[in-house]
């Protein structure tokens, strides 16, 4: 145990957490902070979480289970992410949320939410992993209102063009969609019609098609295959009868 | 579904089984009296088929009209469009 505090006690001071001289209101990325220093945060974290699962999985009794919760390496990593955060790593932000429930009770979770998704859409908007931050926060339920989710993704619509614009329109979409508002394909057709060269198209273009040539009431396009025998089948020779389609396989 | 062997209806078996050959040593000689065709992973994703079975039923213009349904609910679909088919070739 001695051996596990020490490790993390020194982790930080083995590679320094490197701070900019330059003001950086607007850092779009982590381009600015060496991706090195969170690389190498996130993994003495991954390292330290390993052993704490096998010294939870050894220990006994509920005594000391309860003090090795205590001492969850997400809670002893957290001021090092925060540092981190705070010289201008979008990243470590994102670490941060995803850990909130090893952080803090349940009821500090709205507040430290707020100021952390806050941070994130104030100045990584223009981030290429911004999608995933987009995706974790319209799958908030409990921690962030519908409202604010609204408010925030219409701001951050307003505010970017290009890529980003199109990943924050994707976001939109299958927001929408999952919330049964039809208007998310609207999003989708937006999306394609404005940046098609952006890295989000092609994405979302097969979601619109799954959605629109796939639904229910769509004819989808023809499709041919063929049987063991070698004959050729298509479903568009079965015009005029009930067609079961009936996909099957293994994973 | 073995009931409706008239002429209105269809069954067309997608498989997506990576490997055929696997596929078909295990299970031997297929007889089946239905259409059964190989290599749909790409149909598959293009219809955003992500879990097995899924089926859907197509009316006679080939529209979707249902999806996922298994059972007796799919007797149920599969009977009526039947019924409307029949319904529309007698006006």
């Amino acid at each position: 145990m001695l051996l596990f505090l020490a490790l993390t006690l020194t982790a930080p001071t083995a590679t320094p957490v490197m701070h900019l001289t330059a003001p950086f209101e607007r850092i779009d990325d982590d381009a600015a902070i060496p991706s090195i220093a969170y690389e190498g945060l996130v993994a003495r974290y991954e390292t330290a979480y390993d052993a704490w699962r096998v010294e939870l999985k050894a220990a006994e009794g509920l005594k000391e289970r309860r003090a090795l919760r205590e001492r969850v390496p997400a809670k002893i990593f957290r001021p090092h992410f925060e540092a981190l955060a705070d010289s201008g790593s979008g990243r470590a932000l994102v670490w941060l949320i995803e850990q909130a429930s090893k952080l803090e009770k349940r009821k500090e979770l709205p507040a430290l939410k707020e100021e952390w998704y806050g941070r994130l859409f104030k100045s990584y908007l223009g981030a290429e992993w911004f999608g995933d931050v987009i995706a974790m926060y319209t799958k908030e339920r409990r921690d962030v209102s519908a409202e604010t989710i609204e408010a925030m993704l219409a701001s951050a619509l307003e505010r970017t063009e290009g890529d980003a614009h199109a990943r924050v329109l994707l976001g939109l979409a299958r927001y929408r969609l999952a919330g049964k508002c039809n208007s998310g394909l609207e999003f989708y057709k937006q999306l394609i019609k404005e940046h098609p060269e952006s890295s989000s198209a092609k994405t979302a273009q097969r979601e619109y098609d799954r959605l629109t040539k796939f639904g229910l009431g769509a004819a989808p396009p023809d499709f041919k295959g063929e049987t063991i025998d070698g004959d050729e089948i298509s479903l568009y020779a079965n015009r005029g009868k009930i067609t079961v389609v009936d996909f099957w396989g293994y994973w | 579904m073995k009931r409706h062997k008239e002429d209105a209806f269809a069954l067309i078996a997608v498989n997506c089984h990576d490997n055929q050959e696997e596929f078909l040593e295990g299970q031997g000689e297929i007889k089946t009296d239905y259409a059964s065709i190989f290599g749909g992973a790409p149909i598959a994703s293009d219809w955003g088929v992500n879990a097995f079975p899924t089926m859907f039923i197509l009316d006679a213009e080939g529209k979707i009209r249902f999806k996922g349904v298994r059972g007796e609910a799919l007797d149920e679909a599969v009977q009526e469009l039947l019924d409307e088919l029949t319904e529309e070739s007698s006006k």
